[in-house]
């Protein structure tokens, strides 16, 4: 009984002492610069770290050997014991005098064994939560990227444009400016946006970034109607409009982007607006672009049920006010009258 | 919820108040819309009770179109918005003990309620109640909703166009509580606003005894 | 006289409450969270706390000795939650049944409830301010609160004095009259949180008479 509790207080200090003794050697070894004197006391300071694990493993072997019969060679298997592990000591001790004179920059790294043996309170960490939620996580993307797999393989896409092969078109098309409309910083969007928002008293604007750069923007227009955007950079890919009196979150409480409005004339207008933003489509000045659109064409919206149709001078056709506004002129028309 | 006019829809002379529906009915079936169901908004009328309390008229309605509420109007002008259970902290109000009054009692004979058809055209919700006052037929009164919009001054002339079809030129002005509000969004409160109105106005009318159908 | 559907609706609504009261020390409170967290549902999320300003109204008149009291509660966490409810006399009924019943009608309001309240001859009777946490299990509701005196009349976010240094447990289950199998479940949820908290059945017109 006594020798085994003797072995395993043996191997709990031992162990603590490698691990505090590979630290060490992971400390000297990361100094990157060194003077050969430095480098000679490394090498010395290896050759012993290799030392003392040959006598360290030596300690271990003659342990496990032991278990005898008879008193005798426990007698001497006890006394092995001791000079393997006076050896250690030793050079243990040499070991460490040679690390003090060795530069450390990391002397931190020592400190974190203390925290090894602190036990945090888990019920206190966010811990399990947060693992439902990364586990929770990971499965949708799981499924998702199966179902992205299987759309995938259903229509392979064909980048490759085969007239591009020809020699000397092949240079023109690479030296043409890539456009970078799609690509501007985040920061440099919102300014824009804020000072959109400044222009138009009524209008309020909120972005939101739920996935990756491309950003998501709610508009309110005055008390007619509110629209979600996307936008890549300044290029607005998609928009749909819904009444003052609906929203855009799901169940859950998340931007809801595709669900349509319950009222058919917003979902008339969200296609006129789908349509609309073709004509807004000019690249070379993105900025403009984004500024004329909301500023004058979506904003010319504000009036969808208060203005008669400039053509017709009617409300209603077709149980739908004037929705659509002349990219011009932006006079409110009946989709019949323009 | 949209905005919604109330217009009163007088019978004409030398018809019943059932054909006058009819007539209502066929006319809005001819533009087109569906039929989806009856509706119904009811009003039921308590008063105050005690010398401690000042004189004070509390009127509860319901209407169909918001089944899981219930408004209390008071004759203040206030109006209270809540859930339909409300009808039993009224009836703690007016319950009367042995050897004690209640603080507000029900005036007999003042239910009054508009039930009808209702309709849908386009974005537009269309109601024909006939007005019932303690089971005696009273009116029409005709609801015409436009729901994507919340701000009743812009789209009182979409309204407009639309309720003339139906009832002729008695849409040619807005109500006049419409005309008076001064909070630009259309709530449901409004709604139970307007048919007070026209109840209290039938409920006037009440001593000369219209003909009933 | 009303509409038969909406007779038969407000007959099926839940009215009666069974409720289960008891108290912990504030020092303690961490570790019955734990406890409730864990037993409760939506173990994952962080537990939902609660401030509410309660205001209670009465009505008075001359015929009438015993005034009516409706309360006000006004989160002050979403403001425009508003709730107006009526509280009957607490039944302990016999020894067969675990919990205390209540008749209890809780409605949702809009924001203009004191308004209406003081037009229809409701006067402020008192009111106070409570913190706290929710859970629910199934239709069980656990509330851990504490009340807060209003040092200042209308000031509810400053001046505040809680009363005692412990908080108010409360296991409470609406439902319509006779389901009494409720309170077996209710006895059995309140016998897992034992010894941390004792939740009874207290009899509060013995307590309005040791407390006056």
């Amino acid at each position: 009984m006594k020798k085994s509790e003797i072995t395993q207080n043996f191997k709990f200090k031992l162990e603590f002492l490698l691990s505090s003794i590979n630290l060490r050697i992971a400390e000297t070894q990361l100094p990157l610069k060194m003077g050969d004197q430095e480098a000679e006391k490394l090498i010395h300071a290896i050759k012993l770290t290799q030392k003392l694990r040959g006598s360290v493993t030596k300690v271990f072997t003659d342990l496990s050997n032991g278990q005898t019969s008879t008193k005798e060679e426990e007698k001497e298997m006890l006394e092995d014991l001791q000079k393997s592990l006076l050896s250690m000591n030793d050079n243990l001790s040499d070991l460490e005098k040679i690390s003090q004179s060795l530069p450390s920059t990391v002397h931190q790294t020592s400190n974190n064994i203390s925290l090894v043996c602190l036990d945090p309170a888990t019920d206190r960490t966010q811990l399990p939560s947060q693992l439902i939620h990364a586990h929770k996580w990971t499965n949708k993307v799981n499924r998702l990227s199966d179902y992205a797999c299987q759309a995938l393989q259903q229509a392979t896409l064909r980048r490759t444009n085969k007239s591009q092969v020809g020699p000397g078109l092949s240079t023109k098309r690479q030296r043409r400016m890539p456009p970078v409309a799609h690509n501007i910083p985040a920061s440099t969007v919102e300014t824009v946006l804020n000072s959109l928002e400044k222009h138009l008293p009524d209008t309020s604007i909120t972005v939101s970034r739920p996935n990756g750069s491309s950003c998501v923007l709610q508009i309110t227009l005055s008390k007619t109607l509110k629209a979600v955007c996307v936008l890549r950079g300044f290029l607005i890919e998609y928009v749909n409009v819904k009444g003052y009196n609906e929203d855009f979150l799901s169940n859950d409480g998340k931007i809801d982007l595709w669900s349509k409005s319950r009222y058919k004339v917003f979902e008339k207008v969200s296609d006129l607006m789908m349509a609309g933003i073709q004509h807004y489509y000019y690249p070379q000045m993105p900025e403009i672009t984004i500024r004329t659109f909301i500023q004058q064409w979506f904003n010319s919206y504000k009036t969808l049920f208060s203005a008669p149709c400039s053509k017709c001078g009617k409300h209603l056709q077709g149980g739908l006010p004037p929705v659509w506004r002349d990219f011009r002129t932006l006079a409110p028309l009946h989709d019949g009258c323009r | 919820m949209g905005v919604v006019c109330i217009f009163s829809y007088a019978v004409p002379e030398g018809k019943s108040g059932q054909q006058a529906v009819d007539m209502l009915q066929k006319n809005v079936e001819l533009l087109g819309a569906t039929r989806s169901g009856n509706f119904c908004v009811d009003c039921e009328t308590y008063q105050s009770n005690s010398q401690n309390i000042s004189q004070r008229l509390i009127h509860i309605l319901h209407n169909s179109e918001h089944p899981a509420s219930c408004f209390a109007a008071l004759d203040t002008g206030t109006i209270l918005v809540s859930d339909l259970l409300f009808d039993v902290l009224m009836s703690k109000l007016t319950a009367a003990k042995t050897g004690r009054e209640s603080f507000y009692q029900q005036r007999k004979g003042f239910r009054i309620e508009s039930r009808g058809q209702r309709y849908e055209l386009w974005d537009f919700v269309i109601k024909i109640g006939s007005v019932s006052l303690a089971s005696n037929f009273k009116g029409i009164l005709v609801e015409v909703e436009y729901c994507p919009c919340v701000v009743a001054s812009d789209c009182w002339n979409l309204i407009k166009e639309m309720a003339q079809s139906i009832v002729g030129n008695v849409a040619d002005n807005p109500p006049m509580y419409i005309k008076n509000k001064t909070d630009p969004v259309y709530s449901p409160s409004d709604t139970v606003n307007q048919y007070l109105e026209h109840f209290n106005n039938f409920r006037k009318t009440a001593p000369q005894g219209q003909p009933s159908r | 006289m009303m509409d038969p559907q909406l007779a038969q609706a407000l007959k099926a609504a839940p009215t009666n409450e069974y409720l289960l009261q008891g108290s912990i020390l504030d020092s303690s409170l961490e570790v019955l969270l734990c406890r409730l967290k864990g037993l409760c549902d939506h173990a994952d999320s962080p537990e939902e706390k609660f401030v509410d300003h309660e205001m209670v109204y009465a009505i008075k008149n001359a015929s009438i000795p015993q005034p009516l009291q409706y309360s006000v509660r006004h989160s002050l966490v979403q403001p425009e939650n508003w709730q107006l409810r009526y509280l009957g006399h607490s039944e302990m009924g016999d020894k067969s049944r675990h919990t205390l019943i209540r008749n209890c009608v809780d409605v949702a309001t809009s924001d203009n409830v004191l308004q209406f309240l003081h037009e229809v001859g409701f006067r402020l009777d008192h009111e106070f301010v409570v913190k706290g946490f929710y859970f629910h299990k199934g239709r069980m509701k656990v509330t851990v609160s504490k009340i807060f005196k209003m040092m200042q009349q209308g000031h509810t976010t400053d001046n505040l004095e809680s009363i005692v240094p412990s908080y108010l447990v409360e296991l409470s289950v609406l439902a319509t009259a006779g389901q009494d199998a409720i309170a077996e479940d209710m006895k059995n949820f309140a016998e897992q949180l034992k010894p941390l908290v004792q939740l009874e059945k207290i009899d509060h017109r013995r307590l309005q008479a040791t407390g006056t």
